[in-house]
């Protein structure tokens, strides 16, 4: 089932380059866009 | 679209790529990129939001595509032999302060980007169920 407007984010933690595992959860009370790229360059 | 949407006190912005978190470091100070960048060398949240793969059309013989590499090489980046899988597809997802998805827009060929404005009004406007708009 793809995830739509409206549902619940899913659950996931991933390394930033300080080696801090980040996800939504981090986010709750603020927006946040996650910009998934192919490559960064 | 991180230089237009960072530090905006409304919207916090995070990247996720697949490269490892070592590479990912270095490019990210080479483009003087601030937000969070987040790494998923196996794709694995890229396939739970369901973003696709390119096919060979449209990731080889799309205009768009090259536009889009010509354009990346006018600002200044290199182009490299590609270490990552490239005919998966990106996107991009606006959760709501509650941890709702309020937007999500799946990347429709490897040039596919949506514009600072389009991420705006759609924070703005709430939730709409769009794809690839």
């Amino acid at each position: 089932m793809s995830i739509e407007a409206g549902d619940p984010a899913p659950r996931f933690a991933l390394p930033d380059t300080d080696g801090n595992l980040v996800g939504p959860a981090d986010y709750l009370g603020r927006p946040v866009l996650f910009v998934f790229a192919r490559h960064l360059y | 679209v991180q230089k237009e949407l960072a530090g905006r006190e409304e919207l916090d912005v995070a990247i996720v790529s697949p490269a490892e978190p070592e590479p990912l470091e270095r490019v990210g100070r080479e483009l003087g990129l601030t937000v969070p960048l987040l790494s998923d060398p196996t794709w694995s949240t890229y396939r739970v939001f369901g973003f696709g793969r390119a096919g060979a059309r449209t990731l080889l013989l799309a205009p768009r595509t090259w536009w889009g590499g010509f354009r990346a090489v006018l600002n200044g980046r290199r182009p490299h032999r590609p270490t990552e899988d490239y005919a998966e597809l990106g996107g991009d997802v606006l959760l709501a302060s509650d941890g709702r998805v309020a937007w999500i827009r799946r990347s429709r060929n490897a040039a596919d980007r949506p514009q600072p404005g389009d991420v705006l009004c759609h924070l703005q406007s709430g939730f709409r169920p769009t794809e690839g708009g």
